[in-house]
């Protein structure tokens, strides 16, 4: 029995299924195509994006994170993003220098490249809350910047600002909590560098779920 | 369930197109962008290019360490004068690091070294200690390993460094840095029981009293032990195995069961003075070092070879029952103490201006536990440099190491520096802690300190920001008062 006797019968049932959904609710099987490709794309190279950009720039606390190292942490994931978008996004060449002057001003002023950097306090309180502020200031400072770039061929994209400023809010503080936690019972730093692997993780997901949403919105508001 | 065939069979078509469509897309775009980019650049326009390729690598693998060359060379130039021999070139203070290869990525990255190199340069140290001999594996090409177990190079190694051997490349850096570099054997007459070496050989092996080969678990859990050398009891498997799943996790890699090479057996002695005549001779070092693994544990000796060897000299006695008897340790230290004669000997004459360094445990703990009497070999002038050991996190204890009378001894006769615990991956050690250590040992002026290890100094794996690390080692290494300096009598007489 060769592989593809196997899986013929298996994407067969899968397709069935997946055309019937589609059926009921009325959608195009090519859109949740197109979404899904877009969701998959955009969390994967996000992610990826952030764990090559480990390799060049050390996280470190606050004042660590140099305006260099924001400019370059920002232009290896405006690249990804860039490459997940130009498919579905025409004019979107200046994703890249956004990305990369965005992070690059956020390490210049006093709060940094949060993307980059870990809290100094151990207080899982502190941690959360803070992580919730400059995760929001950070969403909100991209958000703007993306916003402005996809202003014109995206309807409604006014709403990519609060729902990034959101999504940023949220998985840096549930980053810096977990990298906390993880640093409480290690005593290593390294804890902290998995909690914005986890962190960013979650923004990637997050953000490629809410991407999804602005490019293909019947596709949000019937599933 | 109801299934509506036509639809599946469509969208399944639609996915097959899909695909056929977006690869044959991308298969066109890359013909005509190649085919656009070779029009429009030239033969030499491409080699600038690459050239310009070549420097961004070479920029970004520079990165976080810009140098200071300059500055260090001049340093470097305060303390060692290249004109005298390389015996007398002991550094104003001893600023040393172990680099090993066991739950560390240094030797197996490809930037590892260059880095590693530059940054102890930037930051003002004056020795390495870079790992050659562990777990019955070598650390740079070996052809009296080769011989024995028909591997040069721990595999893994030679596949991370193709184009050039790990030790020529750290000679080459650290000298191009004004480091000294003094290969480490680590692993002594230690060897996993699985390794290569011990399965071929097992009658090189020594045994305890029952027979066993394997080093016994909880040997060293005396009092004096169980703080003592905790990276190599941890090593040794006698501390009980950590209860955290992260803890199991980074020691998933450590030998379960180790052995020891027998230090009277010909054929051991003869390993291991190939693999040092090997070093000293065909690599530009400095010296080398050996460790507290270069010794007997006290349990060990009762391999066949060693008791007819006892019964020979004892009128067909055999060794006592008790390992800890007096008379048969010091029959077991003196053999041990002649092998490092021998050694010793062999060193100065392949390579007169390499230093022999040893790293070993506080003086009568060495005796008891592993019959290293390294008082004898200090005296008798066959250590040029010794690294204590004192792994201790309570201060008061450290300090109480420093002034016992063996370190007194010999400092009066060799440099002696202080092997200070910078942390493992299980047990991170604060920087505060590693500063009143070295200013401790400042205090007590002597020739210097040396780090357990590279991985702990400023890396991911320490309490601290890596960058915080930094600073701090930065200020506390350059951080030297005149009233501090060593107080060395080199009486090598």
């Amino acid at each position: 029995m060769s592989f593809s006797d196997f899986s013929k019968p298996v994407i067969y049932q899968l397709s069935c299924r997946l055309t019937t959904f589609c059926q009921r609710r009325g959608l195009k099987p090519l859109a949740i195509l197109n979404g899904v490709t877009l969701w998959l794309g955009w969390a994967g190279l996000t992610w990826l994006a952030f764990l090559v950009s480990l390799l060049f720039i050390e996280i470190g606390e606050k004042n660590d994170v140099s305006v260099l190292d924001g400019l370059l942490g920002g232009f290896i994931v405006g690249l990804a993003q860039w490459q997940v978008l130009r498919v579905h996004l025409s004019g979107v060449r200046c994703w890249i220098m956004v990305s990369t002057l965005s992070w690059g001003g956020l390490a210049l002023f006093p709060i940094g490249a949060v993307g980059w950097i870990t809290p100094s306090t151990s207080d899982l309180v502190s941690r959360m809350l803070q992580g919730a502020f400059y995760g929001g200031y950070v969403g909100l400072v991209l958000g703007l910047a993306q916003w402005w770039m996809i202003r014109r061929q995206v309807a409604l994209a006014w709403r990519w600002v609060p729902l990034n400023s959101g999504i940023w809010s949220v998985a840096i503080a549930c980053g810096w909590l977990f990298g906390g936690e993880l640093r409480a019972a290690s005593g290593l730093f390294v804890s902290d560098v998995i909690g914005l692997v986890v962190a960013w993780g979650a923004i990637a997901a997050l953000s490629g779920l809410g991407i999804v949403s602005l490019l293909y919105p019947s596709l949000d508001s019937n599933l | 369930m109801r299934i509506d065939l036509s639809s599946a069979r469509s969208l399944l078509s639609s996915l097959r197109q899909l695909t056929i469509r977006w690869l044959s897309r991308w298969v066109q775009r890359l013909s005509t962008s190649r085919r656009s980019l070779e029009s429009r650049i030239s033969k030499r326009n491409r080699l600038v290019v690459i050239a310009g390729l070549i420097g961004v690598l070479i920029l970004f693998s520079y990165w976080d360490n810009r140098p200071r060359e300059q500055t260090v060379s001049l340093r470097s130039a305060q303390l060692i004068s290249s004109t005298q021999p390389r015996s007398d070139r002991t550094p104003a203070e001893i600023r040393g690091v172990w680099i090993t290869n066991v739950a560390s990525g240094v030797l197996f990255s490809p930037w590892g070294i260059p880095r590693a190199m530059h940054q102890l340069a930037y930051m003002h140290f004056n020795t390495v200690y870079p790992v050659v001999w562990n777990r019955g594996k070598s650390f740079y090409h070996s052809a009296t390993l080769k011989k024995i177990t028909g591997q040069a190079m721990a595999p893994l190694l030679a596949l991370t460094h193709p184009t050039e051997d790990p030790l020529q490349e750290m000679v080459r850096l650290g000298h191009r840095h004004d480091l000294r570099v003094m290969p480490w054997f680590e692993y002594g007459f230690m060897v996993p029981l699985n390794a290569a070496i011990a399965q071929q050989h097992p009658d090189w092996l020594t045994c305890r009293r029952n027979g066993s080969r394997q080093l016994q678990s909880g040997l060293l859990g005396t009092d004096e032990a169980s703080e003592l050398d905790s990276e190599s009891v941890g090593e040794l498997g006698s501390k009980p195995a950590s209860k955290g799943v992260l803890s199991r996790l980074l020691s998933s890699g450590a030998p379960t069961q180790l052995g020891w090479l027998n230090p009277l057996h010909p054929s051991v002695q003869g390993l291991l003075l190939g693999l040092v005549e090997e070093v000293v001779s065909q690599y530009d070092v400095d010296g080398i070092q050996f460790d507290d693994h270069f010794s007997w544990p006290v349990e060990f000796g009762y391999d066949p070879y060693t008791v007819s060897l006892y019964q020979a000299e004892h009128q067909g006695q055999s060794p006592p029952r008790n390992p800890a008897d007096k008379d048969w340790i010091r029959w077991r230290a003196d053999k041990l103490s002649h092998f490092m004669h021998v050694l010793h000997a062999r060193v100065t004459a392949r390579c007169p201006t390499c230093l022999l360094s040893l790293s070993p445990n506080p003086a009568k703990f060495a005796y008891r536990f592993y019959l290293q009497d390294w008082r004898t070999w200090v005296k008798q002038g066959w250590v040029d440099e010794l690294v204590i050991q004192v792994y201790r996190d309570d201060l008061a204890q450290f300090e109480w190491e420093l002034s016992k009378g063996p370190l007194q001894e010999a400092r009066d006769r060799i440099p002696v520096s202080i092997g200070i615990l910078t942390g493992t991956w299980r047990r991170p050690i604060p920087f505060e802690q590693i500063r009143q250590q070295v200013e401790s040992s400042r205090d007590r002026h002597f020739s210097g300190i040396s780090f357990f290890y590279w991985d702990t100094l400023w890396s991911y794996f320490t309490p601290e920001a890596p960058q915080q690390r930094r600073r701090n080692f930065e200020q506390l290494m350059s951080d030297v008062s005149p009233d501090t300096s060593p107080d060395i009598s080199p009486d090598l007489s």
